[in-house]
């Protein structure tokens, strides 16, 4: 397996590490560098990512796809990235490296909607069309390429409102707060139940997990503790779900209990396969990445661009599990 | 003025006692205000919820005791846990799964030990502040993770490897035993062997440690790779409580550690501190969680609390060590 | 209703600590232009005293009156304001910044909102003149010597046109030579009519400088009364409530056995200039071996290196006929080198711990079983030890800073003793300890001499030195100027060489 080989990476670590005895601990985290394929060559098409955070799971898969993407159709393409590390501030300096060197397309993840408009405004100014990955700038000029947020949270509302029996109790883990996007998913999950007419559903508890398993873990084993009993717990993330997941199962409380996520991560698909999990919402990386990619040719042939490019969100249950894993 | 009388002094009292004072005042306040909190069930759960929290504090002690510090905990646990996952998925389909366990451990206990190794080494022999070389450990080692895993989450152990973090011994989870053998571990390093005297001379004075005879090079190296072994068991624990690897999981662990630390009364000054204190710490800070959790108080004022508990632990350190000292 | 004679007095003072009465009903008058000596052991509560004065502390009983007028509860600022400086026993000089700076620290001369550098450093030069303190006022407080910084604090006090200057020991980091520098200030302050409040614990210093005397003894005032009263056998018994017979007991009986430490053309040279170069000496079993001469001779920096708190830069060290590979104190220690520093509270404790702790420190494999530390094994040595050298503690748990200096170096001696010492090196082994507690100490070096043990003593008191030595080394900038035998030692040989001058 692949793991052999990230074995093998093992070695790389133990002398990157061995490589501060020097004295200098290097900075992980300021790669504006061009990717494998990147050349000065002017007649290639040039498009600066600005990622949000590698360390986000889906964020990767997306930009791996886009990688993935180019490559597969031999287009003209040269694809550069920096890295945020989930730093606002560090966005913008990202997002100005790449304007000052003159690209052709500048695509924004931004970390945060309201923090980012400054970018989307000096690329604005210098004539570089943006591009918005997933999430939206508060403001600017910008083509926005993504899901919305909100569609998320409703698609878990209508399964539960289904789902769910009478009376239902639910517990909610929101995503970090602050954040427009959490705050997007759990405004559709609540309207979906609404406009269903569940008004006998009591969200009995909602805390932060900021998107992290294992604080998801914790809260949830918390709730376990505090309530006798509830039906739901619905998180704006996978990891999060999955959390909650191994929570329940350690305190034998799995059973009779719908969890839902959102992302739509293979470990997810695997959880609903085996039970464990109802639903998951797929946020389509590789859809989102085509439509970047379709967008970018576009641009590049000097067409224009539709401003609002929607890749729906899309609910992955039991069902239809069978046609998204593996 | 040595025939001084032993009367009552607030200040040493508080000094000995207090954090198990606080401790006995937080608990009961929670049995009183908070709903469901009294239970064997929840008791079990927060003993479960800190224990990795807890042994990294264990390991952070040693080395604030010599009035060094360690921020890198977290990336350290990280990268460590995932490659303890990484190193079961490889093995286990070839040498079956207890073996692979046994190997998964092996490999992390080596890499924690390398990693606190480095530490100690590069700290001794350029003598550079602990703080700067561990803040750059925390890139490299979260680098580190997030390039070993491709930042995703690393899957398919045997579920063997869970049963660490969630399997039970009757009615007590693995993971609280292990905090317990740590802790009797730790005590008697800290205590009763040779190097835990030195350590406290070492971090109350280290030139008088010098002109004694000791070699607080070495001390400061050795506390870095006990260090290094705590990261390693506690990121192995991490990872199988949630059953697997995550890369960019850990965040902020080393000041969850430090808190407890300095909650149980260990002054970042260096040249005091017990085990048993920090311990203490860490449960005052898991009911302190537990407790909001079960009372569902919002992300934002957990945040403020949390801090506000540093806040007031290092002001009642320092007001009543204060206080100790004019009574001498 | 006050007494105008007295530019300072004080009536009934009582200053109460938890668990103890510090200061118990202490009077104290002090005329201008008299040197008032306090006098008592440490301890009595002469510092305590000082600190009530300035305003450190604030008395709970008793009054204060300046030139007459009285004065209620004061802080420090209050008292420097009024003219009383106050000179502290352990200084905290700004190491890095120049003596300029340090003088005027809080007060510099300005120019609208710029210090004005060229009057601050043009001042500080006429004052160091004046004062014939050899300084530049651009040199850095780190290159002086502890002697160095106390001069530069005498400086700070006078550029504050102090009437009362307090100082609590000055003369205990000072080399004799320059002890004459500091009485010169002195006795030029008595003239211009500044009291000065000295405590010390040499005799032959009261009776040089004071004009009068006050003695106290656990906090309570004894008596005051002129100088002219008192001679040296008077003076410490009311101190102590006893008569010392024999301040410095050197028992001539003990046997001299054969060379235990003999070390040759020792030299270390540092970047900014050597320490030390070509020291040969040989010490012998029962022997005592005492090392004079000025501050700054490198007599430290010499027994520093031999224990290996220092390299050395070349040269040999033999014991019992062995080479010997110093590179670590651990070294020095496993081969039975015992060294007590002039700088207790920095090289000889960890304050912070208890006496059991720092007792054990230097031995502990004594104590270790199964590689487990036995506590009540500890329990008991300590026990021993502290009967042994009657250091006088509540119990063995207490922090060692609690300790007076002489019980602290007691402690110190502790912890080596209960190992194997061939060889003890005692750096100011009686710096800052009161007279009773310093001829304990005293009896204790004869007995370990009599017991085979070898003993060099770095002393700055020359009386010390004398009394206790069986041959003197004398040093000065690095070298040895000569080694005399006891017949031949007198202040006055000594001296001679100390201060001979060397050619380079």
């Amino acid at each position: 397996m692949t793991n052999l080989k990230k074995l093998a990476a093992l070695g790389l670590a133990g002398a990157m590490t061995l490589g501060m005895l020097s004295g200098c601990g290097s900075n992980g985290s300021s790669d504006a560098s061009g990717d494998a394929n990147a050349s000065a060559d002017g007649e290639k098409f040039v498009v600066g990512y600005c990622n949000g955070a590698d360390s986000d799971v889906f964020m990767v898969a997306r930009k791996d796809a886009l990688i993935e993407k180019v490559k597969a159709e031999g287009a003209n393409i040269d694809l550069q990235f920096a890295d945020a590390n989930q730093d606002s501030t560090k966005q913008l300096g990202d997002a100005d490296t790449f304007i000052a060197k003159g690209v052709d397309l500048l695509v924004l993840v931004p970390n945060d909607a309201e923090a980012i408009v400054p970018a989307v405004e000096s690329a604005n100014a210098a004539g570089i069309p943006v591009v918005c990955l997933g999430i939206k700038a508060a403001s600017g000029d910008y083509i926005y390429v993504g899901s919305e947020n909100y569609d998320a949270g409703h698609m878990q509302g209508e399964y539960l409102a289904k789902t769910l029996p009478e009376n239902a109790k639910v517990l909610y883990l929101a995503g970090t707060a602050g954040m427009q996007h959490s705050t997007d998913r759990r405004e559709g999950f609540l309207v979906a139940l609404d406009e269903a007419g569940r008004s006998d559903v009591e969200v009995l508890a909602d805390l932060d997990g900021n998107y992290e398993m294992a604080k998801a873990m914790q809260i949830t084993e918390d709730w376990i503790q505090k309530y006798p009993q509830f039906d739901a717990i619905v998180a704006a993330n996978d990891q999060m779900a999955l959390g909650a997941v191994e929570a329940l199962k350690g305190a034998n409380r799995l059973e009779g209990v719908q969890v839902t996520g959102v992302d739509g991560l293979a470990e997810a698909y695997t959880a609903i396969q085996n039970g464990e999990m109802v639903q998951t919402i797929l946020q389509d990386a590789p859809g989102q990445a085509t439509a970047a990619y379709e967008v970018m040719t576009k641009l590049m042939k000097g067409e224009t661009s539709d401003k609002e490019v929607l890749v729906p969100f899309q609910s992955v249950t039991a069902d239809n599990v069978a046609d998204y894993a593996g | 003025m040595e025939k001084t009388k032993e009367k009552f002094n607030f200040g040493k009292f508080y000094g000995k006692y207090g954090t198990f004072l606080l401790l006995v005042v937080i608990f009961l306040a929670a049995c009183l205000f908070v709903p469901d909190f009294f239970g064997k069930d929840n008791l079990t759960n927060i003993l479960r919820q800190i224990a990795v929290v807890t042994i990294l504090g264990f390991g952070v002690e040693f080395v604030i005791i010599l009035g060094h510090i360690n921020v890198a905990l977290g990336s350290e646990i990280a990268l460590i846990g995932c490659v303890s996952c990484m190193v079961m998925v490889a093995v286990q389909g070839s040498m079956g799964a207890g073996m692979a366990l046994v190997v998964s451990i092996l490999s992390a206990l080596a890499l924690g030990l390398l990693i606190g190794g480095i530490n100690g080494f590069v700290i001794t022999k350029f003598d550079i502040p602990a703080f700067i070389m561990t803040l750059a450990v925390t890139t490299v080692a979260r680098g580190g993770a997030l390039l070993l895993t491709g930042g995703k989450p690393v899957s398919g152990m045997d579920s063997i490897y869970k049963s660490i973090g969630q399997g039970y011994v009757g009615p007590i989870p693995i993971s609280v035993i292990i905090l317990l053998i740590l802790f009797v571990i730790c005590w008697v390093i800290l205590n009763k062997t040779r190097f835990g005297r030195h350590l406290f001379a070492v971090g109350g004075n280290a030139n008088a440690a010098e002109a004694s005879g000791i070699k607080s090079k070495s001390v400061v190296r050795k506390a870095f790779l006990i260090d290094g072994l705590m990261a390693a068991i506690a990121g192995v624990l991490f990872m199988s409580r949630m059953g697997t690897g995550q890369p960019s999981a850990g965040v902020s662990y080393e000041f969850d550690a430090i808190t407890a630390c300095v909650v149980g009364g260990t002054s970042l000054a260096g040249g005091s501190g017990t085990i048993t204190g920090t311990l203490i710490g860490a449960v005052i800070v898991g009911i302190i969680n537990n407790a909001q959790n079960l009372l569902g108080i919002n992300a934002y004022w957990q945040q403020i609390v949390k801090g506000l508990i540093i806040l007031v632990a290092v002001i009642v350190d320092v007001v009543t060590k204060r206080a100790a000292a004019k009574a001498k | 209703m006050q007494n105008p004679e007295y530019l300072l007095e004080m009536r009934n003072i009582v200053k109460v600590f938890p668990g103890v009465r510090a200061l118990d009903g202490v009077n104290l008058k002090v005329r201008p232009g008299k040197v008032h000596v306090i006098c008592g052991e440490n301890g009595a509560g002469k510092s305590t005293l000082m600190k009530t004065i300035n305003g450190t502390y604030v008395a709970d009983e008793g009054e204060m009156f300046f030139k007459g007028q009285p004065v209620g509860k004061h802080t420090v600022e209050d008292t420097i304001k009024m003219g009383i400086a106050m000179i502290y026993q352990e200084l905290n000089p700004v190491m890095d910044m120049t003596i300029a700076e340090n003088v005027y620290l809080g007060r510099e001369p300005m120019k609208g909102i710029f210090v004005d550098y060229g009057k601050l450093y043009s001042d500080t030069q006429t004052l160091l003149d004046q004062l014939d303190i050899p300084y530049n006022a651009h040199q850095t407080m780190r290159e002086l010597s502890i002697a160095g910084h106390q001069l530069i604090e005498i400086a700070k006090a006078i550029s504050m046109n102090a009437q009362v200057i307090i100082m609590d020991e000055p003369s205990s980091a000072i080399a004799d030579a320059e002890i004459e520098v500091l009485f010169g200030q002195i006795f030029r302050l008595r003239e211009q009519g500044v009291a000065i409040l000295y405590i010390t614990h040499k005799m032959d210093e009261i009776f040089r400088i004071a004009d009068e005397i006050t003695i106290i003894r656990d906090g309570r005032w004894i008596e005051s009364g002129p100088a002219s009263d008192y001679d040296a056998g008077k003076l410490v018994a009311r101190m102590v409530g006893r008569e010392i017979t024999n301040v410095f007991p050197k028992e001539n009986d003990i046997p001299i056995g054969d060379v235990v430490l003999e070390v040759k053309n020792l030299t270390q040279e540092k970047p900014d200039g050597g320490r030390f170069r070509d020291i040969s000496f040989q010490l012998r079993a029962g022997e005592i071996l005492g090392f004079s001469g000025l501050v700054g001779a490198g007599r430290s920096e010499l027994m520093r290196a031999i224990f290996g708190l220092d390299r050395l830069t070349s040269g040999e060290v033999y014991l019992n006929g062995q080479r010997l590979n110093i590179r670590h104190t651990a070294d020095a220690v496993k081969a039975g080198i015992a060294m007590v520093s002039e700088d207790r509270k920095g090289y000889g404790l960890v304050l912070g711990r208890s006496i059991h702790d720092n007792v054990s420190l230097v031995n502990l494999d004594q104590f270790l079983h199964g590689g487990l530390v036995n506590d009540s094994e500890i329990d008991r040595k300590t026990e021993e030890m502290v009967k042994l050298l009657q250091i006088k503690i509540a119990n063995q748990n207490v922090a060692a800073s609690t300790l007076s200096g002489g019980n602290q170096q007691k402690v110190v001696l502790a912890k080596w003793l209960i190992g194997d010492v061939k060889v003890m090196i005692l750096d100011e082994p009686t710096r800052g300890i009161d007279v009773g507690a310093k001829s304990e100490i005293h009896k204790l070096m004869c007995r370990f001499a009599r017991e085979g043990m070898a003993i060099i003593m770095i002393s700055s008191e020359l009386p010390e030195i004398l009394g206790m030595s069986d041959r003197v080394v004398v040093m000065q900038e690095g070298q040895i100027n000569g080694i005399l035998n006891r017949s031949e030692a007198t202040q006055e040989s000594i001296m001679t060489l100390a201060t001979k001058g060397r050619s380079k």
